[in-house]
């Protein structure tokens, strides 16, 4: 790889340890993958892992020790910080764990990160412009960037992500580079999605239909939401990993199908019906009767809209004490929230906000809970396998209201 | 004992050989594996229960959460990894994991791609195979037709 001078002196330590570690980390990864240089970057999301893993606490020390400080002030992932543990009287954090999150998070602020703890850093002022190279962690957000945005972020694994933090840079491959970024599958849709129930389902359907591949997806309504492709986007990576999508005429590398495949013929073509839909809810539910021990909204975190949604929901209702009602969101939606009354609804039926909070970063198995019904297609996929092992009701979310009410 | 040689490409240096375990199926690590015993824990994976530990693991790609590259980690501090991996296109997440590995704990484990022949066609459950990270190939050593 071609390095400049000053990424030279960087390699050989003559700006730290932390630097020389992050370096080795960017070149040794952009080598496997033949970049020719490493690029500046100016936007970095950045993740704090599960706690229980003791490499995630030791890594974030050991940057920091290095004397790490970031050239690229990063957002970061939702983790699970001090104002949400022990939300629940029979569902508390063990202290060690307490323990690794608070010297997880102090390494990374210690460094200079933005303490923003959500996955949809495209919401808080995160805003990479079309072409824009990035390195972002959390398999959602990267889909978002790379499809909705036509920002360039390859799929960075923790702690790449705070390597590129503090070089200021990434290796140029993969998804960053104009040929890697052509459309490989098309994927035709015989009917309108319309909620954003369905564009969680049918976010599962592609990313099993074409996992690891560059999906062009036909068919969505010009008046499709940021928000709905968030959730289509999100469900997708978790069940395929896809980096980047386009939807003809809606994101911006797919004005037509022609752009999309840069002239490629596709690999395969997959049609979609509504029919289809029916058999990916069937997929992702795997409740098999028995008491609901919670209910887990906001994957990923929601809009003022979506909060406000689920405010009229509630209106008026109890969620029962048997059932924890969780709703994941970012500070920054829930003070909007709140200013405009929908929190007020929500603390009166019973739900409990984790602020900056995903459900994915506690320690669930140690509470027994067994059944959870969730509208996330992403959390559906994800909360039957390790380290959760829970049964999953996949409904929308007047069916997770549902759930949670009914008595 | 039938051997066949396939050039790939090196995406994390090394050699090593072991059973192989094989599947069409794309597999994440994040959610999808016990660092702890090497097990595999993705309930939606036909791999689901097996152990790969010392295995060569052959998938085509990767997928699901990014936080993959620390699962490997954590494996690799406990000696859970697999001897070496093969896939069609590795996963960033995937190279990042074990070129972490290698770097910060000493744990080398061979990963190539793109390899010239479907592996899936040529490798069977079981297989004894080869891989050699740094040059970018790998060996088939096929168990004699049952």
């Amino acid at each position: 790889m071609h390095l400049t001078d000053e990424e030279r002196r960087m390699l050989a330590g003559e700006e730290g340890e932390a630097v020389r570690l992050s370096m080795q980390i960017l070149t040794r990864l952009g080598d496997a993958y033949g970049a020719e240089r490493l690029t500046p970057v100016s936007s970095v999301h950045a993740g704090c892992a599960y706690p229980n893993m003791s490499v995630a606490v030791e890594m974030m020390e050991r940057f920091a020790a290095l004397g790490g400080r970031f050239r690229v002030l990063p957002t970061v992932n939702p983790v699970m910080t001090p104002g949400n543990f022990d939300r629940f009287p029979d569902c508390r954090e063990p202290e060690e764990l307490k323990k690794a999150a608070t010297r997880q998070i102090n390494a990374i602020l210690e460094m200079g990160a933005i303490p923003s703890w959500s996955c949809t850093p495209y919401m808080q002022g995160n805003l990479p412009r079309a072409g824009e190279c990035v390195v972002w962690v959390e398999s959602s957000a990267i889909v978002f960037a790379n499809s909705v945005l036509g920002a360039r972020s390859n799929r960075n694994t923790i702690p790449v992500d705070i390597a590129a933090a503090i070089a200021g840079r990434a290796p140029e491959d993969g998804l960053l580079l104009d040929e890697n970024r052509a459309g490989d599958a098309l994927v035709r849709l015989e009917f309108m999605p319309e909620s954003m129930f369905n564009y969680n389902t049918l976010g599962f359907i592609i990313g099993k239909k074409c996992a690891g591949k560059i999906p062009v997806i036909e068919g969505l309504p010009r008046w499709t939401t940021a928000n709905q492709l968030k959730v289509m986007g999100a469900a997708a990576a978790t069940k395929g990993g896809i980096a980047l999508y386009h939807a003809v005429g809606i994101t911006p590398e797919a004005l037509t199908r022609e752009q999309a495949f840069r002239g490629r013929t596709p690999e395969f073509e997959s049609v979609i019906q509504e029919r289809d839909m029916r058999a990916g809810i069937e997929d992702l539910n795997t409740h098999k009767g028995g008491r609901i021990d919670a209910v887990l909204v906001g994957c990923p975190h929601p809009s003022v809209s979506e909060i406000g949604e689920l405010a009229g929901l509630l209106k008026g209702k109890t969620i029962r004490e048997d059932t924890r009602f969780c709703l994941f969101a970012s500070a920054d939606a829930i003070a909007l929230a709140r200013q405009m009354g929908f929190v007020k609804i929500m603390e009166d039926s019973g739900v409990r906000l984790f602020e900056g909070g995903c459900i994915l970063t506690h320690p669930i198995r140690a509470w027994g809970w067994k059944n959870v019904a969730t509208n996330s297609g992403k959390y559906a996929c994800t909360l039957p396998s390790d380290p959760y092992y829970l049964n999953v009701l996949y409904t929308d979310t007047r069916g997770c209201v549902e759930a949670a009410t009914a008595r | 004992m039938e051997k066949v040689v396939v050039r790939a490409r090196a995406i994390n240096r090394g050699v090593a050989e072991g059973e192989a375990m094989v599947t069409r199926q794309p597999f994440g690590f994040s959610h999808g594996l016990e660092t702890a015993t090497g097990r595999i824990s993705d309930s939606g994976h036909e791999w689901l229960g097996q152990n790969l530990k010392g295995k060569v693991i052959v998938f085509p790609y990767g997928k699901g959460s990014v936080t993959g590259g620390l699962y490997i980690l954590e494996a690799a501090k406990q000696g859970n990894t697999p001897a070496a991996v093969i896939n069609l296109e590795t996963d960033p997440v995937v190279a990042g994991g074990f070129i972490m590995a290698d770097l910060l704990y000493g744990k080398e484990t061979p990963v190539v791609d793109r390899p010239e022949r479907d592996p899936v066609e040529i490798i069977r459950n079981g297989d004894l195979v080869k891989v050699d990270g740094n040059n970018g190939t790998f060996e088939v050593y096929r168990r004699q037709s049952a």
